[in-house]
């Protein structure tokens, strides 16, 4: 990560001396007592907390919803002692100008090392209309940022696969980061919204192991999104058991067997529901009766209906049933081969009778 | 000295992207325009869905407001196929409702709001000791130790000292708008940390209930939450015993810790009165009785108060086409022929953007300037939200919220005029939650006596088959969000939807101006304040701030017209 | 008219179909299950594995599929004249035309082959082997999602993306393909009791003991294949 404020100065040829002086004129300006001094050039002698921007482009903020409800760690760790959260329009003190210098100083003095959060997808269609801020286009500012970062969190889904704004038929050309940004590593993190204890874990893997996590082979961190939740489905063992909720409240409702049968999505959904739990590990939609949406999943809007198992025609929001369409194609079949057969009768019948004629004639 | 022009973009601390630009002249604001800057088109989107996968559309409209899109959703389409939800479900809903208004109305307060009051930088000379006997005067809250106080403090010089200020960034630290002493900064900033953890906890009962929180699960026709007290894998006692046992925490937090800092803080200000702004208020009126439905005597009631009248209230009626309506004339939509104000039932939404290609400076406000929709009551702007439903409820004398107003400006010792103000929003939100908590158990106990009753059905199923559904029909889920009036329509078509629209509380605050120059909430709440330092705009944020904007829902409310053909320039917002 | 019998499906290749036909049905019946387990059983979870067993089922039926494929592609190349698919072979146009001309009854004879003719080679190429390979990846890839990283994910993780990034468009085709196979079966049927039917040539009792009639009198057609 980037020297200290205090190494710096010294490669630049100034003295501990000076370095303790501007420490004593710095405690002046934040108008702060004599004894500030020290605790300042401890401050400027060791590591920065890593610099985050986060940006939030065309969403719904439950992203930055779910970022507050972290529990371990708190929000008020992460922002105390790990990170230096520099601009986040939902929380920040600063608003207008204030708040875009805020950005563009971070971006200036941490240029190479700061981390970007992106919660939202970047809508095309139109010259960027869709979303401005300060009167720049979303793609402009997430193209900004991430010039100098380190690496980019496309954080949600709506930043990592345009989540409902992207359902057909995308009306303002939305698409997700990964789309924008190609010249420094985008790790997505998909859910609507993640889990708190997730995305905070990301900052915090990055943070302590200084690396970046490894992903899986859709660009997500291992350590989240392994596994399917079906894999770690607390109704798991009535799935196997072939014992299954056919409706809603029914008595197999009441007994808590799997949600398969009217219409979740957890064989298809990867993501730490099951195992992380949510909000410090209370429930997850499964355990509170209702079927997993798939929300991690790319298109999983377009995957509806909710409450059945219908794919959907590619570029359409068109649902079709798989089981529904194969026995349209079966019985197709055998009426065509039906038909054939008839025919194939008919005409031998035909054949056989001038051929009989014909030897009748001899 | 010219007038100039001021731009806030974007407005932070609150929901979605907001830009405020004023005119600034003679020290004050004299005139100011709200634009939304936003737009995703979700209404196009919703064109053939399964109805009940509505909800879980346009619930992301909003991931604030998560609760409450839905259930206006669910009940819109319960409403047009003619469900009746089982009590258990009606009081489960209720109970999310009101955890819903509390953990906002909270987060709003010391997150979003309270910078707008509190100075962080100054509380760094506040004496611990001080504090400590401030904190025990006002409340009997735990946490208020001495030693309490300068760990804070000293956590607090840690971070400045370390030159990395983070979201304290760049704050209009030292501003003279800011009133309070030291001692009281130090408290407001250790419970703006104490808020942030507690109201994770809060959210858990729509994780108990809903299986997450932001956007937890609904269902049409009840609940997807089975209850069997005698398993293991539903609702039984121990969700229910964390269910109570955050509801208690709440009404501590609430009692010991938002309501004694509104009061210490608001009354510091209760000479400025500025931000009123429009004189017209509505609610919609929710939490009703679930057999007589009536929003008129309901916990918040419903109706109209105009020119600041408590002494009389209006019926409202978000189905009467005469009442409700939206005009276009400053934002960036077009209607095909008649160009006045529509129905949402035969509301049409063609983009039609005439502003600036980014990057801009200055959008044209004499022309279209928002993507937010100007909605009228019989051609008039309303303020709605925390304030217009203590004043509709005051005025409907309504026992609770009444005792409840007066208690307030006893305590403060100002009169009713004072409630129409920034201060006067933040003062009602402040006492809406008190009653929310007190909501919170009183349902929760209803709940629990209804079980034991016997009655374990969360769910009605005899309408959850399409085919039991009338060939076309149409609904309305109308209800209060924590920011107001909150109305989503709904019409289905041989199974699906074929219209599907919301009228949003941020719609109603944040619209541009109309025809005739008829101002805004936002706006109208800003003109005639004094600033300061225009460069530095705490006065208009904290105004703003005070309505507690959420942008996303505002900028693409789900308008959908089917009979329109799609093509490439042709949107609905 | 003489007839005489000659040797076309040798026993690897018979050996392949029937072991095939136990597969498909195996296959196509657990698969169906999983994907709408039409009855659930009450009782006790600990005392009832049938979703586990089928999906056991499927998916050692479906590693045996799997060899069988190779198996049979092995003797693709090692295999007699019948046994093989050559599109690149002089003549394989114009005798696919002749083929088709004699399904739409266009002409009364088909150019007689003792093997499988150009439509039906088209036909088993398409389903049997492109059909099968998709079924094979995709499956793969779905059970490679209870393995992150294992040898399924690595062999055919990357069908996953492939289909819009979820797994739940893979899954949809895996489940539309196991229809287009009981399509085949039944095309399949039709054409070889029919063949057997009009020019009497032992076509299904062929599979089993290998040999069929070819006609020899006349010019022989043997060279045409």
């Amino acid at each position: 990560m980037n020297e200290t404020f205090y190494q710096e100065m010294r490669r630049k040829g100034y003295s501990r001396r000076d370095f303790l002086k501007m420490c004593g004129l710095l405690t002046a300006v934040l108008g702060l007592e004599a004894s500030f001094t020290s605790r300042i050039a401890n401050a400027l002698e060791t590591k920065p907390r890593l610099p985050v921007i986060y940006l939030s482009l065309q969403e719904c903020t439950c992203c930055a919803e779910s970022f507050i409800r972290t529990a371990h760690p708190l929000l008020s760790e992460l922002l105390f002692n790990m990170i230096s959260l520099d601009y986040m329009e939902t929380l920040q003190a600063a608003s207008g100008l204030q708040a875009e210098e805020a950005k563009m100083k971070t971006m200036q003095d941490y240029k190479g090392h700061y981390l970007v959060v992106v919660e939202g997808s970047i809508p095309l269609n139109d010259d960027g209309i869709y979303c401005t801020i300060g009167g720049r286009s979303a793609k402009d500012i997430l193209l900004e940022a991430a010039q100098n970062s380190v690496a980019v969190i496309a954080y949600g889904s709506c930043a990592t696969n345009t989540c409902v704004q992207g359902a057909y038929p995308n009306p303002t050309g939305a698409v997700p980061v990964k789309n924008i940004v190609a010249h420094v590593p985008v790790i997505d993190v998909p859910g609507c919204p993640p889990i708190a204890e997730v995305i905070a874990g990301v900052i915090a893997h990055y943070l302590t192991f200084d690396r970046l996590p490894e992903l899986t082979n859709l660009g997500r961190p291992k350590a989240f999104y392994n596994h399917r939740i079906h894999d770690n489905c607390n109704r798991r063992a009535f799935f196997d058991a072939g014992m299954f909720v056919e409706n809603f409240d029914d008595d197999g409702a009441k007994q808590g067997w799997c949600l398969y049968k009217v219409g979740c999505k957890g064989p298809t959904t990867y993501n730490a529901c099951a195992i992380t739990q949510w909000n410090n590990g209370v429930s997850y939609p499964i355990k509170s009766g209702h079927p997993c949406i798939g929300c991690s999943e790319p298109g999983f809007y377009d995957n509806f209906p909710m409450y059945e198992h219908l794919a959907h025609v590619p570029i359409t929001a068109m649902p079709f049933e798989p089981d529904k369409i194969g026995k349209w194609i079966t019985g197709l079949t055998v009426a065509g081969v039906a038909a054939h057969g008839v025919a194939t009768g008919v005409i031998k019948r035909l054949d056989k009778e001038p051929r009989k004629d014909e030897e009748a004639g001899k | 000295m010219a007038v100039q022009r001021i731009v806030v973009d974007p407005i932070t601390r609150i929901e979605g992207h907001l830009r405020i630009e004023a005119d600034f002249d003679n020290g004050k604001i004299v005139n100011a325009f709200s634009s939304g800057t936003t737009f995703r088109g979700l209404e196009k989107i919703m064109e053939g869905r399964d109805p009940r996968d509505a909800w879980a559309f346009v619930q992301r409209i909003c991931g604030v407001c998560t609760h409450i899109h839905a259930i206006a959703s669910v009940q819109a389409v319960e409403d047009a196929l003619g469900i009746t939800i089982p009590k258990n479900a009606d009081l489960i809903r209720k109970i999310m409702t009101a955890t819903q208004f509390v953990q906002d109305h909270v987060i709003h307060f010391y997150h979003l709001h309270a910078l707008d009051w509190v100075d962080v930088v100054s509380a760094l000379k506040a004496d611990p000791k001080a504090t400590s006997t401030l904190a025990q005067s006002i409340s009997n809250y735990p946490k208020s130790s001495v030693g309490y106080f300068t760990d804070i403090q000293n956590t607090l010089k840690g971070f400045v000292g370390s030159g990395q200020l983070g979201i304290f960034a760049n704050g209009y630290w030292g501003h003279p708008a800011y009133k309070l002493p030291p001692e009281a900064n130090l408290m407001a900033v250790a419970h703006y940390l104490e808020a942030l953890e507690w109201q994770k906890d809060i959210v858990r009962i729509h994780t108990i209930f809903g299986g997450k929180n932001p956007h937890p699960n609904y269902l049409v026709g009840g609940m997807a939450c089975a209850i069997n007290i005698d398993n293991d894998n539903t609702i039984n006692m121990e969700r229910l015993d964390l269910v109570a046992r955050e509801i208690n925490k709440a009404i501590d937090f609430v009692n010991q810790v938002y309501i004694p800092d509104l009061f210490a803080i608001g009354s510091f200000y209760k000479d400025w009165g500025f931000g009123g702004g429009v004189t017209n208020y509505m609610s919609y009126g929710s939490l009703a009785d679930d057999k007589t439905r009536n929003t008129k005597d309901a916990v918040f009631p419903g109706g109209i108060i105009l020119n600041r009248d408590l002494s009389k209230v209006m019926d409202v009626d978000p189905r009467d086409p005469e009442q409700i309506k939206e005009v276009i004339d400053h934002s960036w939509y077009d209607y095909t022929g008649d160009k006045g104000g529509r129905h949402p039932w035969n509301g049409e939404t063609t983009v039609k953007y005439t502003g600036p290609k980014p990057p801009y400076q200055q959008l044209d406000t004499a022309g279209k300037y928002s993507w937010i929709k100007t909605p009228q009551w019989m051609g008039k702007s309303m303020e709605v939200g925390p304030l217009a439903r203590m004043l509709v409820g005051y005025a409907r004398g309504n026992d609770v919220i009444k005792t409840s107003v007066d208690g307030a400006l006893q305590k403060l010792g100002v009169g009713k005029e004072s409630l129409f103000s920034a201060l006067g929003r933040t003062l009602a939100r402040g006492l809406e939650t008190k009653i929310m908590v007190d909501y919170l158990k009183t349902t929760y106990d209803a709940l629990l006596a209804n079980i034991k009753a016997g009655d374990s059905k969360v769910f009605e199923q005899s309408k959850w088959d399409p085919s039991t559904w009338p060939k076309t029909c149409q609904g309305v889920g109308f209800t209060e969000a924590p920011r107001g009036a909150l109305a989503h329509y709904v019409k289905i078509d041989n199974g699906k939807v074929s219209l599907y629209q919301a009228v949003v509380p941020t719609t109603w605050n944040a619209a541009p101006e109309d025809q005739q120059h008829q101002k805004g909430p936002y706006e109208a709440a800003l003109i005639g304040t004094p600033m300061a330092d225009p460069q530095k705009p705490l006065e208009i944020i904290r105004i703003i701030h005070s309505f507690d904007p959420c942008i996303a829902c505002a900028a693409h409310i789900i308008d959908v017209n089917t009979g329109e053909p799609l093509n490439d320039n042709h949107f609905f917002y | 008219m003489l007839k005489k019998s000659v040797y076309v499906w040798e026993s690897p290749i018979r050996i392949y179909h029937w072991v095939n036909v136990i597969l498909i049905t195996v296959l196509v019946a657990t698969g169906l299950f999983i994907g709408d387990p039409i009855f659930t059983r009450p009782g006790e979870a600990y005392a009832v594995f049938i979703m586990g067993k089928v999906r056991l089922w499927h998916s050692m039926a479906a590693w045996l599929f799997i060899a069988n494929f190779i198996y049979r592609l092995y003797w693709a190349f090692v295999g007699n004249e019948h046994a093989q698919f050559k599109p690149w072979r002089k003549g394989f146009v114009s005798d696919g035309i002749e083929s088709v001309k004699y399904y739409l009854f266009l002409t009364k004879e088909h150019t007689l082959h003792l093997g499988h003719n150009v439509v039906a080679q088209l036909a088993y190429f398409t389903v049997m082997w492109i059909g099968s390979l998709f079924m094979i990846l995709s499956g793969l890839a779905l059970q490679g999602e209870i393995f992150p990283g294992g040898l399924q994910a690595r062999i055919a993780g990357w069908m996953i993306p492939l289909f819009g990034g979820g797994s739940y468009a893979l899954r949809s085709y895996h489940h539309l393909t196991t229809w287009i196979f009981i399509a085949f079966v039944v095309v399949h049927l039709y054409l070889v009791i029919r063949q057997d039917i009009l020019d009497d040539d032992a076509t299904v009792s062929s599979i089993i003991n290998g040999h069929k009639f070819a006609m020899v009198d006349g010019e022989d057609n043997h060279d045409k294949h």
